[in-house]
């Protein structure tokens, strides 16, 4: 006979990472100096019993999926690889400024990330290169004194 | 309150430059869909840095009061609010569009946003001071108790999901407390890296949870088909509403307005319940209820005060007793840290020259956006169709600079990456960011003013030693009213959901029958 298989609520992964982590800082707080390590222990005492009753909560939710909600279902692959490939381009680009500095690495994130993401034509690319770094130059490093890398 | 040193803070190039920055700059984010004015302010704190004080607060101030305003236009004209604030406008403005009166309707929000921000700023300017004189009677407990009734917006902030936006904010306590410890003087959690000594510095991780998860959650639309193609708007006719139509909404300006400024000052609401509830008390007070939803200036009118005074009346807390009442605020309070001015009475007193010259400003600000508005109205309805792939680098590339700004250190720019990963899955998941951020600004002030009582208490009894303070009662009380309210308006909203649906059932009846 077939079985439908159930799938877990997204909450149980998610409050079983989180009383994962309260654990570990709840357990670094008992070795601190007693008085700096009093209000740790209170809020990471209190993030792990949050954190156990997402993950109750999130269990309830997996045996009776009638009380999920829109979020539950919000975390797929597909609807978060585009943000995942910013973030990447993103990450690339902060690895850039450190490398060649960050005018050069704006001027070759900003048109990139645009011709990427299906952006074609070539004024507003261009204008909205030399205009961010116009602007950056003209309020951070002349305005404010920001000598950026 | 009115002296020279006040004046020329006020008028100083640095604060005007500041002022038409804010109102211009809030009035196009503010109408930008999918911008907020979190982000805004957020982005703005680092530029702020270097200024004067008074400049400093002029510009932040003035971009949050414009930008709230700034989400009507669109709202209106593209049924498309620009700001969560703004979506109880989109219902009567998008109908008054579509039977060719949305300049008509845009103008009626420009004057409502004006008379809100203004009546709203009067009272800020009278009541913000006795408040913070009464804090001068506070101490340890107190200030403890305070810090717990900033936290208790929590509820409100996640009001979809409160377990999960009180476990982010139990994290977000965590978070601030990484550093050294005030009153020991030990470190914590720093694991031997010296800059995590000073703390997880609060605009990195501001601009982290709400600029960079904002850019990802823009970037989900990229490879979709947008409806990028609209229907043009109609645009001819009069700005300016006719003066019996002023006249006749003049009771309406001032109940919303109240309403607006009363619900700005409860910790956690903020400026779109602000003009939800200005609207429903605009809808039962009205001779034309049947006209709510399908075309009501009144609407229009009720809903753009009540927003814009709900702004005014966020201040007073934050002022007077450093209570951020919402996301915003809470940025706002860190804008005020970073210049080095601490909430309450010395705000009025040792630097009561900056702090009028910021409450007078805001007044001033809120008759330049009407002017920006009606210079700007038209223009902006094509700026708000700017496609995500232009706007998400220019968004990321400011959001860099912002944060190495601060402390000219790339460490603090990696924190920021590392928090708008962990804020855009947060959003995804249900969990609320800006209650991390209120943790982090107010976790000190709470840790403090606790092992401060601790002391103070002498072994006595914690809860009789807080209950036997003569300001303590009405603090807890506050903090019951607080969390109450989230429940109250989670009911409300029930109720209103449950209306429209017999109402929509019933029209569905008749239709057919």
């Amino acid at each position: 006979m077939e079985q439908k298989r159930r799938r877990i609520n997204n909450d149980v992964f998610i409050g079983v990472g989180l009383m994962l982590v309260s654990g570990f800082f709840l357990w670094e707080s008992m070795g601190l100096h007693p008085g700096a390590g009093r209000f740790p222990r209170v809020i990471f005492t209190l993030c792990l019993a949050l954190s156990t009753l997402v993950t109750l909560f999130g269990v309830r939710k997996t045996l009776n999926p009638a009380l999920t909600t829109k979020e539950d279902h919000a975390l797929t692959f597909a609807g978060t690889k585009m943000p995942l490939v910013v973030f990447a381009m993103f990450v690339v680009y902060l690895l850039l400024i450190n490398w060649i500095g960050f005018y050069i690495a704006t001027c070759i994130f900003i048109p990139a990330f645009m011709f990427t993401f299906g952006a074609r034509r070539i004024i507003p690319i261009v204008a909205i290169t030399i205009a961010v770094n116009l602007f950056v130059y003209g309020v951070f490093e002349r305005l404010l004194n920001v000598f950026l890398p | 309150m009115f002296s020279a040193e006040m004046f020329a803070n006020l008028f100083a190039t640095q604060s005007i430059i500041a002022l038409l920055i804010g109102v211009i700059g809030g009035t196009f984010i503010g109408a930008l869909p999918g911008l907020t004015a979190t982000m805004a302010v957020a982005l703005l704190v680092p530029v702020t840095f270097g200024m004067e004080p008074t400049a400093a607060l002029i510009m932040l101030s003035s971009v949050y009061v414009a930008s709230v305003y700034g989400g009507a236009i669109p709202a209106i004209l593209l049924h498309t609010p620009g700001s969560p604030a703004s979506a109880a406008t989109a219902m009567d403005g998008y109908a008054l569009t579509q039977q060719g009166k949305g300049l008509h309707a845009v103008g009626a929000a420009t004057v409502a946003s004006v008379t809100g921000g203004l009546v709203g700023g009067v009272i800020l300017l009278f009541l913000t001071p006795p408040l913070a004189r009464l804090g001068l009677r506070f101490n340890a407990p107190e200030f403890f108790l305070i810090a717990i009734l900033g936290l208790s917006v929590i509820g409100s902030l996640a009001s979809d999901n409160p377990l999960k936006g009180i476990t982010a904010g139990a994290f977000g306590l965590g978070i601030a407390m990484v550093g050294i410890d005030m009153i020991y003087g030990v470190p914590r959690f720093t694991y031997q890296i010296t800059r995590l000594e000073a703390g997880i510095q609060l605009v990195p991780a501001l601009i982290g949870l709400f600029s960079i998860s904002q850019v990802m959650l823009l970037a989900e639309t990229f490879g979709k088909k947008e409806e990028k193609e609209r229907v043009p708007v109609d645009l001819s006719g009069s700005f300016w509403p006719p003066l019996p139509e002023l006249i006749r909404n003049i009771p309406n300006l001032i109940r919303s307005t109240m309403v607006g400024t009363i619900v700005g000052i409860i910790p956690g609401p903020g400026a779109d319940i602000g003009a939800w509830l200005a609207y429903n008390e605009a809808k039962r007070f009205s001779k034309n209820r049947d006209q709510f939803g399908k075309g009501a200036i009144e609407g229009i009118y009720a809903s753009e005060s009540g927003n814009n005074a709900a702004v005014a009346g966020a201040f007073i807390p934050l002022l007077a007793l450093g209570i951020p009442g919402g996301a915003v605020t809470a940025v706002l309070l860190g804008g005020l840290t970073i210049q080095g001015l601490t909430p309450g009475h010395t705000l009025f007193t040792a630097h009561a020259a900056v702090t009028y010259a910021m409450l007078f400003s805001f007044m001033i600000a809120s008759v330049l956006m009407g002017i920006v508005g009606w210079l700007v109205a038209k223009r902006l309805v094509k700026l708000a169709s700017v496609p995500n792939v232009y706007l998400i680098p220019v968004i990321t590339v400011l959001s860099v600079v912002g944060t190495f700004a601060i402390n000219r250190s790339m460490f603090d720019v990696g924190v920021m990456a590392v928090f708008g990963f962990i804020g855009y899955f947060m959003r995804k998941t249900g969990f609320a960011t800006a209650p991390i951020v209120l943790a982090i600004v107010l976790g000190p002030m709470a840790e403090g003013g606790f092992q401060r009582s601790l002391l103070m208490a002498r072994g006595e009894n914690l809860f009789t030693f807080f209950l036997g303070r003569p300001f303590s009662l009405p603090l807890v009380l506050l903090i019951a009213l607080s969390l109450a309210t989230p429940i109250f308006m989670s009911q409300m909203a029930k109720r209103r959901a449950a209306k429209a649906a017999a109402a929509a059932v019933k029209e569905d009846e008749e239709t057919k029958g």
